[in-house]
């Protein structure tokens, strides 16, 4: 059953939505547009962000090299680096009662690897999407990404964050021309 | 409202009619496997800060975005050799010779090899590598260029070719830098750190 389509900026209560939601498993696909040139490879990651906008440690950037959070509360769930076939490319899965209660937000980014590298962006990706599940694999939400993100080589596509006691889900579409490094050093998580 | 009911465990004490036996010296307390191998590394050097490896201080290591995200390049090797986590091992000369097999990634790229003058390991795939040498000139030193931009100067005080060893432990790259003590030849180098490229088999040009 497909869930409410969202447009970019707006959100959604998971919690009042799907009332008995304890486990949302974030969704992400995308079809690399037909070119001669190089293979794409995307990764989708998430950063688990505290009050301030920043993550508490590099430990809550959850990405291809460290695939869990601290306590297993958001993990990645695996990889279609290539974009191929139907259903989810990437999986988040975040356990909702279990994410601590210092993390506000759950950031939802995907980027291109050695886009520099390959003179691949966003706007050579079509059909891009994010969604959530519940536990029982029913959608709740889907966001479709549908603007030219042409120069653009890694995407905040959504985020899972808490409103009081509930978790809201709102479709933000934010690009980034710096690539997962940026997105990363944008959520204040330190290299060295 | 019910009461879950509350069983004691059963009594271990001895009869009173048997000599209770002396008391066993005290034990360590067990090991346990910790959840990432990471939190059994050993100590060693970030390479936050650092702009140099050499004999007083050989090893770095980075950290877990340094070792995964874009392309670690070196420059100044002349030779490379690598081993991935499926044994599957070959080398790659700056001059474009290769030997034994290329590690090709699902993005379409070697895992290890030269990009013009520089030899490369492709950080995305970084969990599929298990350990690298670069090999350079006797005392010449080599550069590590990461990802953020920064390099790091690594250099020998021996006789023999400069030489980096890469290990990736749990996803996280370590740096080590030697002096290779038989520079005579590009397998003893290969041998005396370790590596042994297997040969690839060619069914296709066997003779039958």
């Amino acid at each position: 059953m497909a869930g409410l389509t969202l447009e970019k900026g707006n959100n959604l209560s998971l919690t009042k939505t799907s009332p008995g939601l304890t486990v949302a498993t974030v969704g992400l696909g995308w079809d690399p547009r037909t070119t001669s040139g190089e293979e794409f490879d995307l990764d989708a990651s998430a950063l688990l962000v505290g009050a301030d906008g920043k993550v508490r440690s590099s430990a809550d950037f959850i990405f291809y090299n460290q695939k869990k959070s601290a306590n297993s509360s958001v993990e990645h769930l695996g990889d279609n680096r290539t974009g191929e076939g139907d259903g989810d490319d990437e999986q988040i899965m975040i356990d909702l009662k279990n994410v601590e209660a210092d993390v506000t937000r759950v950031v939802i980014a995907v980027s291109i690897d050695k886009a520099d590298e390959r003179r691949q962006n966003f706007g050579q990706v079509r059909a891009a999407y994010c969604r959530v599940v519940d536990q029982d694999n029913t959608e709740i939400v889907r966001f479709d990404l549908s603007e030219d993100a042409a120069p653009e080589t890694a995407m905040v596509f959504a985020e899972v964050y808490r409103n009081g006691s509930e978790w809201k889900f709102k479709a933000v579409g934010q690009g980034y021309t710096t690539g997962l490094a940026g997105i990363a050093a944008d959520f204040g998580v330190n290299l060295g | 409202m019910s009461h879950p009911v509350v069983r004691s465990a059963p009594s271990r004490t001895a009869p009173a009619t048997r000599v209770a036996p002396p008391a066993a010296p005290p034990r360590p307390p067990l090991r346990t496997p910790s959840r990432s191998n990471r939190s059994r590394l050993f100590p060693a050097p970030a390479v936050s800060g650092r702009a140099e490896l050499d004999a007083e201080s050989p090893v770095a290591r980075l950290d877990l975005l340094r070792s995964s995200i874009g392309t670690l390049l070196v420059e100044g090797a002349t030779e490379v050799v690598w081993e991935s986590t499926d044994l599957v091992s070959g080398t790659a000369a700056v001059s474009g010779e290769t030997t034994g097999t290329v590690v090709m990634t699902a993005g379409n790229r070697p895992l290890v090899g030269f990009h013009g003058d520089l030899a490369a390991v492709t950080l995305r795939h970084v969990r599929e590598l298990r350990r690298a040498l670069f090999v350079g000139g006797s005392g010449r030193s080599m550069g590590i260029r990461l990802a953020d931009g920064s390099v790091v100067t690594a250099s020998s005080d021996g006789a023999g070719p400069t030489v980096v060893l890469l290990l990736v432990i749990d996803g996280v790259i370590e740096l080590r830098v030697a002096s290779a003590s038989r520079g005579d030849s590009s397998s003893a180098v290969h041998a005396e750190f370790g590596f042994e490229v297997a040969e690839r088999f060619d069914f296709l040009s066997r003779d039958t």
